[in-house]
């Protein structure tokens, strides 16, 4: 069978995220998010152990 | 509990269940039942992804988490951010653009009815499963709260979960899941406030945190990487990745919640916030439970957290035992309180390296503390062979029925059941629909309409909620909720998972190849299960790879010998 995601010929245009104006930007902004909490994470186990 | 608990949690859950009921009221085709019609908002959609995935477990069990073992639990959701960025650019358009109700009906599309089908079993045997166990969680409480016997109040826990999701489908779970989560972050701010006002006032913040550092339990980030160690920063970022790649981006009870979302803008950045917001959230209901260890330094403490266990003790011949032990326990408890005291004033007073021998004090009477809890924990077995010694499950319910003011107490309650409710029905909805799509409309071909697929569906709520019944009555020999709830997921998620990401990105691989590397992934991983040390985490990273690598290896196998076939032709 073949993929029926792309069965139906082109994609609309994609709407853009609520905020950060591109999702590209919004993907960016989760990734730091994360990498953001890590060092946070281990400064505060850290400074109370 | 005080009659004004008893109004705030009638009036709360009345509310909650009336209002779901009066929305879920008209829903008379399975778009409408499932989907709520399509027409959520983000922020509808993030309340409703955060709702489902927090049940009663995670504010039962996570801070008895926190409280037993730190925060290091905490890491397994490192890799869920990553997760949530994979599937809203790959998952999330495909789903909308197909306009499926499970994601199950994409596997048949893209391979054939047996895939789909298999799939579809090992999301059902799983979260029928482990829908029982957040029955049990609130059937737990109350049965903690009215003395009443556990399978009855699992009876009764589960008749309310099935009524209000069999009368009001997926869009009365979507309606009432932003007062649920408002109900929620309300309670549970409460019981942080209540919490840190009510440890010794002549000991600083700085050094609360520090006393809990000093006692291992503020210990978020571990860099040793160790496959039999449950959470590090590695089974975090990777396992975790896998896990929750495969329970947000193929478990119809997440997938359900996020399809509700208007357009595929409005599901992503549902997704996305998510992402953004579940790391501290966990972080703090750690942090509450680590807290709740220091709490416990200078406030009396139970011998053992089960009140049930204990009463049973207590009625048994063994009770003149049971007694000697509670007040060997109360000695120790005032011993080891001076110790927390002696070195709280050093952290705030004393010179900076004067606090090893009052830290190694302190750690001796901890220790002397947790040898009479055990040896009450086997008391309690000999005295009943079938009895729960695990009473992590029961840290933070008792701190909330002992220590929190009269009102309070009825919140925090009515969080545990709203966290139950939404958790539930959402779980019940979606078993209930890849039940109806994916076998009963498969069956009959869609010749019955909608009416009356509508009628089945809420027959099969009904019956799933009765087989997480049956099965909730076991939940309590499993340990940890929090983390049996993962563990049974983990079981299958990575060959779900390793399905759908050869549907996505091997394009060339055909039903058979996949279906039998499903097959043999799904027997590898109950068998790392059974025989190996490994940690569970990592059983998603195992199903999934050795989906996508043997049927990438079928695959060529398969295109060999029919090119083979073609070349000596079919009578040679």
């Amino acid at each position: 069978m073949s993929d029926p995601a792309t069965r139906r010929g082109p994609e609309p245009p994609e709407e853009p995220p609520p905020f950060f104006g591109t999702w590209r930007r919004f993907y960016l902004v989760v990734a730091g998010n994360l990498l953001g909490w890590i060092v946070l994470f281990y400064l505060f186990q850290r400074w109370f152990s | 509990m005080t009659l004004l608990d008893w109004l705030v949690l009638g009036g709360t859950l009345a509310f909650i269940t009336g209002f779901g009921i009066y929305k879920g009221r008209q829903a008379n085709s399975l778009q409408e039942y499932f989907l709520a019609g399509r027409r959520m908002r983000w922020y509808s959609v993030t309340l409703a992804i955060m709702a489902t995935q927090a049940s009663a477990i995670t504010f039962l069990s996570t801070p008895g988490q926190g409280y037993a073992d730190g925060m290091r639990f905490v890491q397994m959701y490192l890799g869920l951010p990553l997760a949530m960025i994979g599937i809203a650019a790959v998952a999330v358009p495909i789903y909308h653009r197909l306009k499926i109700l499970t994601p199950y009906e994409y596997l048949e599309q893209r391979f054939d009815t047996k895939t789909r089908l298999l799939t579809a079993f090992l999301f059902l045997l799983q979260r029928g499963l482990a829908t029982g166990l957040t029955i049990y969680a609130p059937s737990l409480v109350l049965s903690v709260l009215l003395g009443w016997n556990l399978s009855l109040t699992i009876l009764v826990m589960g008749g309310l979960m099935i009524t209000y999701t069999v009368t009001g489908g997926a869009r009365a779970v979507s309606r009432t899941q932003p007062q649920q989560a408002a109900v929620i972050f309300l309670g549970m701010t409460a019981a942080f406030v209540v919490l840190v006002w009510r440890l010794p006032h002549d000991v600083s913040t700085t050094g609360v945190l520090q006393l809990a550092g000093h006692l291992g339990r503020l210990n978020p980030i571990d860099w040793t990487f160790d496959l039999q160690n449950r959470y590090n920063i590695w089974s975090g970022l990777i396992g975790g990745f896998f896990l929750a790649l495969s329970y947000f981006g193929t478990d119809h009870s997440q997938v359900q919640r996020y399809l509700t979302g208007r357009s595929v803008a409005e599901s992503r950045t549902g997704l996305l916030t998510n992402g953004l917001l579940k790391v501290p959230m966990q972080f703090a209901i750690l942090l509450l439970g680590a807290l709740l260890f220091v709490f416990y330094q200078f406030n009396p403490a139970p011998l053992f957290f089960n009140p049930v266990e204990t009463a049973k003790v207590v009625a048994s011949e063994r009770r003149a035992e049971w007694l000697e032990l509670e007040g060997r326990h109360q000695r120790l408890l005032e011993e080891r309180k001076q110790r927390a005291l002696e070195l709280a004033r050093i952290i705030d007073d004393g010179p900076a390296d004067s606090d090893a021998k009052a830290r190694q004090a302190l750690a001796a009477a901890d220790r002397a503390v947790d040898q009479t809890r055990t040896a009450a924990a086997r008391l309690i077995q000999e005295v009943d062979p079938t009895a729960n010694t695990n009473d992590v499950n029961y840290v933070f319910l008792t701190f909330v029925l002992h220590y929190l003011p009269a009102g309070l107490v009825g919140l925090i309650l009515a969080v545990v059941f709203s966290a139950s409710m939404s958790s539930t029905s959402g779980e019940l909805a979606a078993l209930s629909a890849v039940t109806v799509v994916d076998g009963y409309r498969r069956l009959t071909r869609g010749a019955v309409g909608e009416r009356r697929e509508v009628a089945v569906s809420r027959l099969a709520t009904l019956a799933w909620g009765a087989f997480a019944m049956f099965f909730a009555e076991y939940a309590g020999r499993l340990g940890t909720l929090v983390e049996a709830v993962n563990i049974l997921g983990s079981l299958f998620y990575g060959t779900i998972l390793g399905i759908f990401l050869v549907a996505f990105f091997a394009k060339r691989v055909r039903g058979n190849a996949v279906f039998i590397a499903a097959l043999v992934a799904e027997a590898a991983v109950i068998a790392c299960w059974l025989c190996t040390p490994v940690s569970f985490l990592w059983y998603n990273v195992v199903g999934c790879i050795m989906v996508i690598g043997l049927a990438l290896l079928f695959h060529s196998v398969e295109r060999y010998f029919l090119s083979t076939i073609g070349r000596t032709g079919p009578c040679s």
